[in-house]
């Protein structure tokens, strides 16, 4: 499955940039959208928890007003680009039935071109938040930044896995993409990426059963990798990157799976 | 026939070594399930399948074939016969449900045309992103793209967004790209009807072209004038089974029969409906055997053994069986046989026919062929003589043709049949037998082309006023 991708790459490349060009292909800001969108919901979310809200990370990592942004972005930009990746590869088969219909492409290239696209736009927009937390924030720069490269290389394949997997079930049942879409919102509420998962640590009124609701969450390791590198700077563990790899490699062969058994009807029902 | 075949005219090149097998498909068989509603889908699924909901649609019914390289082949038959499920399973993109099919070396199919265009950019950003798609780099493509270009006649409108093309620009420039990144197996599917007369006509030149380089075609089309003159072999699918198989001639003709009032309740053409089988030969041999040894003693003169030879060659045999030609033979003008022949001589074709089943106006019919497949000559018995045949059932008929072969040099293909002349036009018995007659230049040629029409020629020159 993966030589497939490789020789494909080129393509998978070419396409996932060409969508982030022509995705906004008629308005008159153009490509600054891509920028504009999530600048946008970070502003509502920065204003709504840490202005009026008053949240504040005293005891970690940057100090002052900043300090809530800091945290915001190190996960929302991450959790947005995973969430963007699942909906749009959901969708992309269904989406790319004239290409599946009359040419023998690989069905994986089209969720592969979703999850290419996301990363690129992330580690873009990571980049940029980077660049403010160290210039506006005084925070950073610090090597440790650097394993959120591979975290979101791995998070981003964890959702390429899940992705083709939602792809195939879309091509038999639509259902996939309206239940996605609720799915997602309420998985973006039970992962601490715009709450602290501190408010749940309260040794006055403990929430057991809510800390292993998070530990079931894939999306929750992930995002928490993303907060230790960029908010906490620290060097992550070999066992958390073991479970990282063990995640993404497990989806992805469930995913391989799924594949090789509705393969030749896929295109028969498309 | 084995003899005529050996015997090559002097300027022919030796014996072409056995072409090598470029596509060959094996007891294919494509199955859809229909669901009524995605609902019992998923309740199928949900029982792991015990509780079946589903019906299946068989699509193709164990199709078999093979074509050789360089060679044309041609698919034809009603909508929905399942010709466009076939190519799409040969191109890669459906799977087979039971049996199998092997392509050597790279396909192209035109039922990509123009899928791959993103009608927001230029058509030169698509031909270079379609030829990565078709596994180019970028530089390859760019390569090429000046000729590809050209032969679209594209040149001035090839960086305008593809959007703002006609259906015709689109396929010009998606059959110009394709005919250039040289595929060993070529898929058309009807899609050159769409340009205009001029491009059509160009398409085909580059087809020949490619063919000449060894690039075998696979084509789909309603137009059966263009299957007959480009292929060499053509299967007729009839409801995902293959109707017949065998020359293009032979299977466009079974389809029009078919496709006629009643044609398919006559039930014409199964047999020989498989191409040339080994064990086809060896039955037709024995029969030969058989029928000389109960002939009149009159004919078994002129029709020998080896006479009855070719007819187990003969690929696409159609008719209601109440008359069955037995032997062909071509004789010069002393009676001797003969297979090469001189420009301008003569020669008598005979045919030897054994009626089953009586029948009051039959007519018999030959017509020659050349190796393009275009009908250089053609008559009938009705047609020369305006009498029609009356046949008793359990005789033998024998059929004699002298003509004066004012032809071009080629091999010709000896079409013969039996049928009706009454106005229903049943045909009792066709058949078509290949490299029955070569013509050859002997000597001196006075003309050019396919028909040497009696001509004087006057030339005089004047002086000027």
């Amino acid at each position: 499955m993966q030589m497939v991708l490789w020789k494909y790459r080129r393509f998978i490349l070419a396409n996932a940039l060409a969508d982030l060009r022509h995705r906004f292909s008629g308005s008159v800001a153009g490509y600054l959208w891509n920028v504009f969108v999530p600048l946008a919901q970070l502003t509502v979310f920065a204003v709504i928890f840490s202005v009026l809200m008053g949240n504040r990370m005293d005891d970690e990592g940057p100090s002052g007003t900043f300090s809530f942004i800091v945290y915001l972005c190190s996960g929302l930009l991450a959790w947005n680009a995973f969430a963007e990746t699942l909906l749009r590869s959901a969708a992309s088969l269904v989406g790319n039935a004239g290409y599946l219909k009359k040419l023998p492409l690989p069905e994986q290239i089209f969720v592969a071109q979703e999850a290419t696209g996301g990363f690129l736009t992330a580690a873009i927009s990571i980049a940029l938040f980077c660049l403010f937390s160290a210039l506006i924030a005084h925070w950073g720069p610090f090597w440790e930044w650097l394993q959120a490269l591979p975290l979101l290389l791995l998070f981003l394949g964890f959702a390429y896995g899940l992705g083709l997997i939602l792809a195939c079930l879309n091509v038999f049942f639509r259902d996939v993409q309206p239940f996605m879409n609720v799915t997602v919102l309420l998985w973006f509420w039970l992962t601490p990426v715009v709450y602290m998962e501190r408010i749940f640590h309260d040794p006055k009124a403990p929430h057991p059963i809510v800390i292993r609701v998070f530990h079931l969450n894939p999306a929750y390791h992930y995002i928490e990798g993303f907060h230790q590198t960029l908010l906490h700077r620290q060097w992550m563990p070999l066992s958390s990157w073991a479970t990282y790899i063990a995640m993404t490699l497990g989806v992805n062969l469930l995913a391989a799976l799924v594949l090789r058994r509705c393969r030749a009807e896929i295109r028969d029902v498309l | 026939m084995t003899a005529a075949l050996s015997l090559q005219p002097s300027d022919a090149p030796p014996i072409a070594p056995p072409r090598e097998t470029i596509v060959a498909v094996r007891n294919l068989t494509k199955q859809f399930k229909h669901y009524p509603s995605p609902a019992s889908r998923l309740g199928e699924w949900m029982t792991l399948g015990k509780l079946r909901r589903h019906t299946v649609f068989t699509a193709l019914h164990d199709i078999n074939f093979e074509v050789k390289k360089g060679e044309f082949f041609g698919i034809v038959g009603p909508n929905g016969s399942g010709k466009s499920t076939l190519l799409k399973i040969l191109t890669g993109v459906l799977m087979p449900t039971t049996g199998s099919y092997k392509i050597t070396g790279r396909v192209t199919s035109l039922l990509e045309l123009g899928t791959g265009f993103n009608p927001e950019i230029s058509g030169r950003e698509n031909l270079i992103n379609s030829g990565r798609l078709l596994g180019f780099e970028p530089e390859q493509t760019k390569q090429k793209l000046e000729r590809i270009v050209a032969f679209a006649e594209l040149e001035d409108s090839i960086d305008v967004p593809t959007k703002y093309y006609s259906t015709g620009m689109v396929v010009r420039l998606a059959f110009s790209l394709f005919a250039h990144v040289e595929p060993d197996v070529f898929i058309v599917d009807e899609a050159l009807s769409v340009g205009d007369v001029a491009f059509s006509r160009k398409c085909f030149q580059r087809l020949d072209l490619m063919r000449e380089s060894g690039c075998t075609l696979l084509f789909v089309s309603h137009d059966l004038g263009a299957v007959r003159k480009y292929c060499d072999h053509a299967m007729f699918l009839d409801h995902g089974h293959c109707a017949f198989l065998g020359s293009a001639n032979a299977a466009t003709d079974v389809y029009l029969e078919a496709m006629s009032p009643g044609g398919r309740e006559r039930r014409l053409a199964p047999e020989g409906s498989k191409a040339v089988q080994p064990a086809g030969v060896r039955a037709a041999r024995e029969e030969a055997r058989r029928i000389s040894a109960q002939l009149p003693a009159e004919l078994s003169a002129v029709f020998d053994e080896t006479t009855f030879g070719p007819l187990g060659n003969v690929s696409g045999r159609i008719g209601t069986g109440a008359v069955r030609i037995a032997a062909v033979a071509i004789r010069d003008e002393a009676g001797k046989r003969k297979e090469h022949f001189g420009i301008g001589e003569s020669a008598s074709i005979h045919l030897l026919a054994h009626a089953p089943q009586s029948s009051e106006h039959a007519t018999v019919s030959v017509q020659l062929v050349n190796r393009l497949g275009v009908v250089a000559w053609g008559t009938n018995h009705h047609r020369l003589t305006g009498k029609t045949v009356r046949l008793d059932a359990g005789t033998w008929v024998h059929a004699v043709f002298r003509v004066t072969l004012d032809l071009g040099p080629d091999h010709y293909t000896l079409d013969a049949s039996f049928g009706d002349a009454s106005g229903e036009g049943h045909v009792f018995d066709r058949i078509t037998a290949a490299d029955l007659l070569v013509l050859e230049v002997k000597s001196h040629v006075d003309f050019e082309g396919i028909a040497r029409i009696p001509a004087v020629s006057e030339v005089q020159s004047h002086p000027g006023a």
